[in-house]
């Protein structure tokens, strides 16, 4: 029995295969860990790979597990005895362990890969998807649908917009046009139809009492109960008054003079001068404090009508915002609705199903009472044990799914009810970041106390552990993350215990570096000065600059890094670069580190249109649908396809008397090279796909060589996309190149880019992007403060979602709404620093630039503040004066040296240098008829002597198999085919039929005999290839017969003419080779006399090599 | 310099450039309207120019109906506002016929342009309107970029509007739809004719054969795409890149 300590036998608690289990598992706890060696313990325990289904958040973290688990059960596979059973008890494998278990725990690998339907290690999308496709009439969804693409969807939507405003739904579109008509309407009508299901509103009464207003309301009645009779002649009389008051009187004059008749428009203008506009009295009446004090003392007989007009406006503000909201949410739902439905049939019709209709269509089905009973039954033979990871992220959908998957579980009943079922679950509501996929952190704790009931209800119990122990990072780090979320502003981050090290002893380190400030405003220049400016130097970039120098400086100088017991130089490959957007640091980021000549894994995501090599193909074909598109067709000359200088484009164009640059260039003889490889180009557009096409200058006209010789292999990823965008173009629309050009032009399409580990290169994310990930040294240089705003333009009140107007029109219900929504995302920015420091093993920089330390929500000022409390230490910096923090003794001296080669320095074999010999051109066979020499005796030469032999061997050829009738009616036909005079070619028959009705000859023609066999064999050095008319082979003899037609005969094998005896030769030393062990009998058959001649051997190979063979 | 221009993309999209075309055009209806038959100038009429205008020149339902909602939204506002330039002074000409162009005889340069919209005030000076479907330009803006109504301007004064002769300009004014919003532009703190001094150097300087023409020469943000970018290969330098200076015969 292993010992274990405290966080392996919390491990391997979890990973117990038969309880159910609900794992809350810090930052870098091994919980993936805990998932494979849970799959593991399943399969060792006899589970039938396809009864196990594990979900995973991404696609990549599947294919990480499995690759985790086939390693581990590969390694099984060939253990020893004694260290298979040593590692199945260190997975915790209490089972015995005979030859039995071993043998079984052999096979797993090879079962886990064989199992029909595979093992399931996917995410929730894909095994939505896979029911689909498994019930679609259940399911309600055609057997051959296709999941749509991101693009796809957006021209179905303007589509579909198009046809409500052309159609009898043009209405709906109207009004809610006057809600919204901005540019950004894919973008709400993408809302709309994530959520399809909540639009429901039908009347204002409805929508009214959402907004906390009478059902009744409407604007009449706000009217009606605003404004008194006296109202329109107080105002008149007011603004006489104000005119002649203060400069402020003055301009609320002015303000008031703009109402011209007391209606519901009336309040927001009335509102603005009557009620506070800001601090705390905001929204309330100006009550004795409007006018200015003069001005009311001069119309003191006005005042308590006033007074009492400001009173009713102030409340009427509130209600004309909330009816007006109202109104706009009706519009949106009645919008909503017609556009669902119609986008909804449109994705039918075309059988499209979107991300969200897989779960949603996969949730309905398990759903509907009078199909879900039969999936399930016919499931039941799929699913005993279900595992989720990455929890906290699944979304209340998602959860749905789950939930009805479990159900038999918790009833206890199903098809196979003696069979034992479990659930594990493993989350941390910490790194909950993805609330804008849905995922709701509070649905990891309802959801356990639901499935806690559950089972219990069955007499089941729920296992709840936590893992608090952190493999990953040195204690350092854990204390700084404990410190952080202990401190002030960190309200509604679901602490849940404290990060213990597993490594007490790991050195580690924190630095903080002071806020780089903003620069000086450089005065700017002025517009008329031509001078060629250089752009300011913006506080990001100095701050990237200086991150990118430092860590230059710590690969340069070998810094040391923790490395087990020992020390090591740091290498690109441990840093780890994260920041919290895409917009901000992270392009000046990596061009700071091009610039200091680090290597760097590039942006973890790329627009597509946006890259360059793109935009020269782009450029290229731009020109080959239209040759008069001088300007492409310079950016294509410029681009690394073409790699013409400055200069060269200059002289071409400026100096052109042409109109185009087309015509110049196919006239000017400068660049010969170019214009061939453009007509080639522009003869193939009406024939190329524009998949082909881009191939083809990739490829032939060695377009990617070059665009990667200039523009690094990153380049690769775009020319990659842009051809997989052309192929799916090419599959979406009859492909032709103009059509693919304007395809392009309306896409903004990203690709992520797995960035590799394994290659030592440094690695610059998104917070997003490193879920999962881990690395020695952590650079968080965007710590800054971050407005938080709430972009969509939809929000929900009670689940129902409405139109958030402009920040001034909101009314209470939804400025609520939004703090609350804000808060949310405060949180969430919370949870997201979690994540971001969590990441690094033992040495953690964070930075920041621009702003000061206190405006919003702010992780470097919340670092500091936690660093404070841990009692760090002052630190130089690149930036100025910070802060460390730190544990342990970090090494001082490098003790492993030689790990500095890295993959780069590897010496490549000098065979890679030399190019490969040049291959000599292949020989062409010879064929034996053809070797040098006579082929017939003097006095023996005929017209047609050829065509006849030719005709001869035919007949031979297809008579002799046939009955002697058969035989004597397709003879008349080959008669009337052949080219031979008539009575030549009837002598030719009669020639024919005679050696084949001779019975001295039979033998030959026997059944188990072989005709016109096709022999390949060499000569010395060169190959032969020929065709021999007869060969008959014994079990120890062979003889090849060859047909001649020859009249002049020979009487003995001496006097045959050379060219045959050689032929017969080569054929003789062929079949020797073919049939090694057999005696060979050369013959020839002189057909005219039906002699048959056998060759004795000798002869025919002296023939042979008396000549050399060419 | 190279003689190449940029085509119309393939697929025309409703985009900002047509909306702003047609903001134009229907303001052009709406104000001849109200010249003929002062009565006219009332929400109804203007919305009647908008509809026809869009139905003419909008072919994507769609967006035919939301522009005709934003249009609509500030159509009261255009309608009000129209009063307050009619105060000020008569339409005289609009954008077909102020066309204009100033010669610039010591650079050899002439100067082509069309005004949206020229007013004349009671004692005969110019105004000058722009429209813009969007936000009108900042204060800032103006100054480092949008030179537009100063050099338009400096031409009427020049006597480069031909049916106008040289005038005094007393007033120009950038109108915003987008936000509802008009800008003056600083006559006064920068005279016309000073915009055009500043003009003339800029060109002469542009005309100097070693002063290069650039690509992304004022930028209002970095980060906005312009014609020639990939001409200049611009991603691989960026904007704090020292240029290198190379002379091309």
């Amino acid at each position: 029995m292993i010992l274990l300590d405290e966080a392996s036998r919390r491990q391997h608690d979890a990973a117990r295969p038969h309880v159910s289990t609900w794992l809350s598992a810090n930052a870098g706890s091994g919980k993936t860990r805990v998932l494979t060696d849970r799959v593991a313990r399943l399969l060792l325990g006899g589970v039938q790979p396809q009864h196990i289904l594990c979900l995973t958040y991404t696609k990549a973290a599947a294919s990480e597990m499995q690759n985790r688990l086939f390693q581990r059960l590969g390694d099984w596979a060939m253990l020893q005895d004694g260290d298979l059973r040593q590692a199945l008890t260190k997975l915790g494998y209490t089972g015995a362990t005979d030859d039995t278990a071993l043998r079984h725990a052999r096979t797993l690998f090879a079962r886990a890969i064989e199992t029909p339907g595979g093992l399931k290690i996917q995410t929730i999308h894909s095994f939505c998807a896979s029911l689909l496709r498994r019930f679609p009439l259940e399911a309600g969804v055609s057997p051959q649908f296709t999941e749509i693409e991101d693009r796809a969807a957006e021209l179905l939507r303007r589509d579909v917009l198009d046809q409500m405003a052309d159609g009898p739904d043009a209405v709906v579109l109207e009004q809610f046009a006057r809600v919204y008509s901005g540019d950004e309407i894919l973008k709400v009508t993408a809302q709309i139809v994530s959520n399809t299901g909540k639009y429901g509103l039908d009347t204002l009464a409805d929508a009214c009492r959402l907004f906390g207003l009478a059902p009744t309301e409407s604007r009449d009645k706000i009217v009606a109960e605003t404004f008194a009779p006296g109202d329109a002649a107080l105002l008149q009389e007011l603004i006489q008054a104000l005119r002649a008051g203060s400069a402020n009187d003055v301009k609320a004059a002015a303000q008031l003079t703009q109402v011209t008749t007391l209606d519901f428009d009336a309040i927001p203008p009335l509102a603005k001068v009557f009620t506070n506009a800001s601090g705390a009295n905001v929204g309330q009446p100006k009550v004795d404090k409007f006018p200015t004090k003069t001005t009311r003392d001069s119309i003191p007989h006005l005042i308590p009508a006033l007074n009492a007009l400001m009173q009713r406006v102030a409340v009427a503000r509130d209600r004309h915002l909330a009816v007006l909201a109202a109104e706009q949410a009706l519009a949106l739902h009645q919008f909503a609705r017609r556009f669902a439905q119609r986008y909804a049939a449109a994705k039918q019709e075309r059988a499209w199903l979107d991300f969200d209709d897989l779960i949603q269509r996969a949730r309905a089905l398990l759903t509907d009472r009078g199909v879900a009973a039969w999936v399930l039954y016919r499931l039941d033979g799929g699913i005993d044990h279900i595992l989720v990871d990455e929890a906290q992220d699944t979304s209340p959908a998602q959860w749905d799914v789950i939930r009805k998957l479990a159900e038999e579980f918790s009833t206890g009943e199903g098809a196979r009810s003696d069979v034992e079922r479990t659930l594990f679950v493993v989350g941390d509501k910490k790194q909950s970041i993805y609330s804008f996929q849905g995922a709701d952190p509070r649905a990891f704790d309802e959801m356990r106390a639901e499935f806690v009931q559950k089972l219990h209800a069955v007499g089941n119990e729920l296992y709840k552990t936590t893992l608090d122990f952190s493999f990953r990072s040195s204690p350092a780090i854990l204390r700084l993350v404990d410190m952080v979320f202990d401190g002030e502003g960190t309200e509604g981050f679901a602490k849940d215990g404290t990060h213990i090290a597993f490594h007490t002893d790991m050195p580690g380190r924190v630095d903080l570096w002071p806020i780089e400030p903003k620069p000086e405003d450089e005065p700017d220049l002025e517009w008329y000065d031509p001078v060629d400016r250089r752009s300011a130097m913006h506080h990001d970039k100095v701050l990237a600059n200086k991150v990118a120098a430092e860590i230059k400086r710590m690969i340069d100088t070998r810094v040391p890094l923790p490395d087990g017991d020992g020390a090591r130089p740091v290498q690109p490959k441990d840093f780890l670069i994260l920041v919290q957007r895409r917009g901000g640091i992270f392009g000046d980021l990596i061009r700071a580190c091009k610039a200091h000549d680090l290597p760097i894994a590039g942006a973890d995501r790329l627009k597509v249109g946006a890259e360059l090599a793109v935009r020269d193909l782009g450029a290229l074909l731009a020109f080959l649908a239209t040759p008069e598109d001088s300007l492409s067709l310079a950016t294509a000359l410029r681009s690394p396809l073409f790699g013409w200088s400055e200069q060269d484009l200059f002289t071409l164009a400026h100096h052109r008397t042409t109109e185009h640059l087309w015509q110049a260039l196919r006239v000017s003889e400068d660049h010969p090279r170019t214009v061939t490889v453009l007509q080639d180009m522009r003869s193939q557009i009406d024939f190329l796909r524009p998949y082909d096409l881009i191939e083809r200058m990739l490829v032939q006209h060695r377009g990617r060589r070059n665009l990667l010789a200039r523009l690094g292999t990153e380049a690769e990823d775009g020319i990659d996309a842009l051809l997989s965008q052309a192929l799916a173009y090419e599959r979406s629309a009859i492909p032709s190149l103009t059509g693919f050009l304007a395809w392009l032009e309306t896409d903004d399409l990203e690709i992520k880019r797995q960035i590799d580990s394994a290659s030592n290169q440094i690695r610059v994310m998104t917070v997003h992007g490193s879920k999962g990930l881990e690395a020695p040294i952590v650079i968080l240089p965007e710590c800054g403060p971050r407005k938080i705003e709430v972009k969509d333009q939809i929000v929900t009140l009670d689940g129902v979602p409405v139109w958030k107007p402009i920040k001034d029109l909101q009314p209470d219900a939804i400025r609520q709404r939004v703090a609350e929504l804000v808060d949310k995302q405060r949180e969430e920015s919370l949870r997201l620093l979690y994540v971001a420091l969590t990441r690094a093993e033992k040495w953690l920089i964070i930075a920041a630039a621009g702003a000061s330390r206190n405006t919003g929500p702010n992780w470097w000022a919340l670092v500091e503040d936690g660093m404070q409390r841990g009692g760090a230490v002052r630190l130089d910096t690149p930036t100025g004066e910070g802060l460390r923090l730190s544990h342990g003794t970090w090494p001082a001296h490098l003790t492993i040296t030689d790990q500095t080669a890295t993959e780069d320095d590897v010496e490549l074999d000098p065979l890679f240098a030399t190019p490969a010999p040049t291959r000599a051109p292949a020989q062409k066979p010879l064929n034996p008829s053809q070797l040098d020499g006579a082929k017939a005796l003097p006095g023996d030469a005929r017209e047609n002597a050829t065509a006849y032999g030719t005709f001869v061997h035919l007949l031979l050829e297809t008579l002799w198999h046939q009955p002697e009738d058969v035989a004597g009616r397709l003879a008349a036909e080959m008669i009337a085919t052949s080219k031979l005079p008539e009575a030549e070619a009837q002598e030719a028959v009669n020639e024919a039929l005679g050696v084949l009705s001779d019975p001295a000859l039979a033998h030959l023609f026997a059944a188990d005999t072989l005709a016109e066999v096709p022999m390949t064999a060499t000569l010395g050095d060169r190959p032969i290839y020929g065709t021999i008319d007869r060969l008959i082979v014994t079990p120890d003899r062979v003889t090849i017969v060859d047909f001649k037609s020859n009249r002049v005969i020979p009487q003995t094998p001496q006097e045959v003419p050379e060219g045959l005896l050689r032929q017969m030769g080569a054929y003789a030393r062929g079949i020797a080779q073919i049939y090694p062990g057999h005696e060979v009998v050369p013959a020839i058959l002189w057909t005219h006399t039906r002699t048959l001649m056998m060759l004795p051997h000798d002869i025919v190979l002296a023939a042979l090599d008396a000549r050399p063979i060419s | 310099m190279l003689g190449l221009r940029p085509l119309r993309p393939l697929s025309p999209t409703p985009d900002a450039l047509l909306r702003g075309t047609l903001l134009h055009a229907i303001m052009e209806r709406f104000v001849r309207n109200i010249v003929a038959d002062p009565n006219s100038r009332t929400t109804d009429t203007l919305m009647r120019h908008a509809q026809a205008v869009l139905a003419d020149a909008v072919p994507w339902p769609a967006a035919r109906t939301l522009w005709h909602a934003r249009i609509s939204g500030a159509a009261n506002w255009l309608t009000f506002t129209e009063a307050l330039r009619l105060d000020r002074g008569t339409p005289t000409m609009l954008e077909d016929d102020a066309k204009g162009c100033l010669t610039l005889p010591s650079i050899g340069f002439e100067i082509h342009g069309r005004a949206d919209r020229i007013d004349l005030d009671r004692d005969g000076n110019a105004i000058l309107y722009d429209y813009k479907s969007g936000q009108p330009p900042t204060p800032k803006v103006q100054k480092h970029f949008d030179k537009q109504l100063l050099i338009e301007a400096a031409m009427v004064e020049q006597g480069g509007f031909a049916g106008l002769g040289p005038r005094p300009v007393s007033f120009a004014q950038f109108i915003g739809m987008t936000g509802q919003k008009c800008t003056e532009v600083p006559l006064d703190k920068e005279p016309a004719a000073q915009a055009l001094k500043h003009l003339v150097s800029l060109l002469s300087a542009y005309l100097e054969p070693d002063k290069g023409y650039l690509s992304r020469r004022a930028m209002n943000a970095e980060a906005d795409e312009r014609d020639y970018d990939q001409l200049a290969r611009f991603g691989e330098w960026d904007a704090s890149d020292e240029p290198v200076p190379e002379v091309l015969t």
